[in-house]
């Protein structure tokens, strides 16, 4: 009910929804935002850029389609993920495998999943692994996953998909937070 | 379709994020409208979801609020811009249709203003070619005039009159007895000395008629004249020149 007076608002150019959503959803997102682009200062830039979207968007927000939460959710991911394509982050990015990130003392304050999350990802086939450690933790996309590893676009997505699939439903919250801070995972 | 395949494949994971292509949204939703199992497996992607980042908020700095409503003020309303990534279905081709659309829009803009600026220009240009059409009409009407130096010069019978001192000072003068004008050619001349100026004569029944001063060019030196029998050059002390000759330097016969 709360959501829909806030989408009423939004839809009616209240400014003062913004506000509304921000109290209701900032710090859900800004932890989101904060574990795909893993820098302070980028993530509050990408969280501000998320509400200016809201509200450039709020009239094309559908309730048939989902959540207010999942809309806000993909304005943010997307944002965020835009963020790290810059030359610099891939970069940083790519020198960083699973390990050296899982062992990275200073990676636990900001990304806290990351520990464990390992665990949970040892737990599946050779093949998902393989795909989760180069798409996930190495920044690399769909595509030039297949090109890396010599196997068919359309198997890597068939392979992600069912790896996020089982890493949610097997391993719970952790499955959930790669979900949630999934890279490149996109069509 | 084995529903459990179809839960189990990720494209309802890949569906929330808004990760799929346009096919695989329109099976889902498809779905979704015909399954129990396919809306509650989405909801429950959903709260995980939701669940998981509320779970693991972090607090933004409290300066953001301000931020993010200062940057809200400056916004113009919020009608229906192009990237909108909505829940679920893909953003590939919806963006691209946005972007189309946009495209479109700016396009016709700036085809309509381009038009209104060209209707402009173009009226501009009517009324540029219209000024032209006259200003050509008046040269050619300039142009078809009879020229009087060129008739002059080019009669055959004008008579070329040597008029000099014998030294420096030294012009010719086209006379025509049926058109009864004169010219000469001052670009021969010297300067004058400091303080003087040459006058043109034509003595005409023994007496001197002012031809005018020395002109810049032989256009301006064309004077009417009847029946002289000499021509001469003579040296002013006023620039306007003399009604009689003060000191005649050159002199040549005319006929």
């Amino acid at each position: 009910m709360q959501d829909q007076q806030l989408i009423n608002r939004l839809q009616a150019q209240d400014r003062e929804a913004i506000g509304a959503l921000y109290d209701a959803y900032g710090g859900a997102l800004f932890g989101v935002v904060l574990r795909i682009v893993q820098q302070r200062e980028l993530a509050e830039q990408v969280l501000q850029d998320t509400f200016v979207k809201a509200w450039r968007n709020g009239a094309s927000y559908d309730t048939s389609k989902g959540r207010l939460f999942t809309w806000l959710l993909n304005i943010a991911r997307n944002t965020a993920i835009d963020a790290t394509r810059t030359a610099h982050f891939q970069k940083s990015r790519k020198t960083d495998s699973l390990d050296s990130l899982v062992h990275s003392p200073g990676g636990s304050s900001i990304n806290p999943d990351v520990i464990g999350v390992r665990e949970v990802v040892q737990g599946l086939d050779e093949k998902y692994k393989m795909l989760i450690d180069l798409v996930y933790f190495q920044g690399y996309t769909q595509e030039e996953a297949a090109e890396e590893t010599g196997i068919p676009l359309g198997t890597i997505k068939t392979r992600l998909r069912y790896a996020i699939n089982e890493l949610r439903n097997v391993f719970g919250e952790k499955g959930v937070a790669i979900l949630l801070t999934f890279l490149h995972y996109r069509s | 379709m084995d529903l459990q395949l179809f839960i189990q494949s990720g494209l309802l994971e890949a569906y929330v994020l808004g990760q799929c292509s346009a096919e695989e949204r329109a099976l889902v939703e498809r779905m979704a409208t015909e399954h129990a199992a396919v809306r509650a497996e989405l909801s429950s992607i959903e709260a995980s979801l939701e669940g998981y980042a509320a779970a693991h908020a972090v607090q933004p700095p409290d300066w953001m609020k301000a931020s993010i409503m200062e940057r809200i003020r400056q916004e113009p309303p919020s009608l229906s811009p192009p990237d909108a990534p909505p829940p679920g279905p893909s953003k590939g081709p919806l963006r691209f249709f946005q972007i189309l659309a946009f495209l479109l829009a700016a396009a016709t803009s700036f085809l309509f203003l381009r038009q209104k600026d060209m209707a402009r220009e173009n009226e501009e240009l009517k009324t540029n070619t219209e000024a032209i059409k006259q200003e050509l009409v008046a040269c050619n009407q300039e142009v078809l005039k009879p020229d009087p130096i060129a008739e002059l010069l080019c009669d055959p019978a004008t008579q070329r009159i040597l008029v000099s001192d014998g030294k420096g000072i030294s012009t010719i003068v086209y006379f025509n007895a049926r058109l009864n004008k004169m010219a000469y050619d001052p670009y021969g001349l010297p300067e004058p000395k400091p303080g003087k100026y040459f006058q043109f004569w034509a003595i005409v029944d023994g007496k001197p008629a002012s031809m005018g001063m020395k002109s810049a060019s032989i256009c301006e030196s064309i004077h009417s004249v009847e029946n002289p029998v000499a021509f001469a050059i003579s040296e002013e002390d006023n620039p306007d020149g003399n009604a009689v000759p003060t000191l005649v330097l050159a002199i040549g016969k005319a006929g």
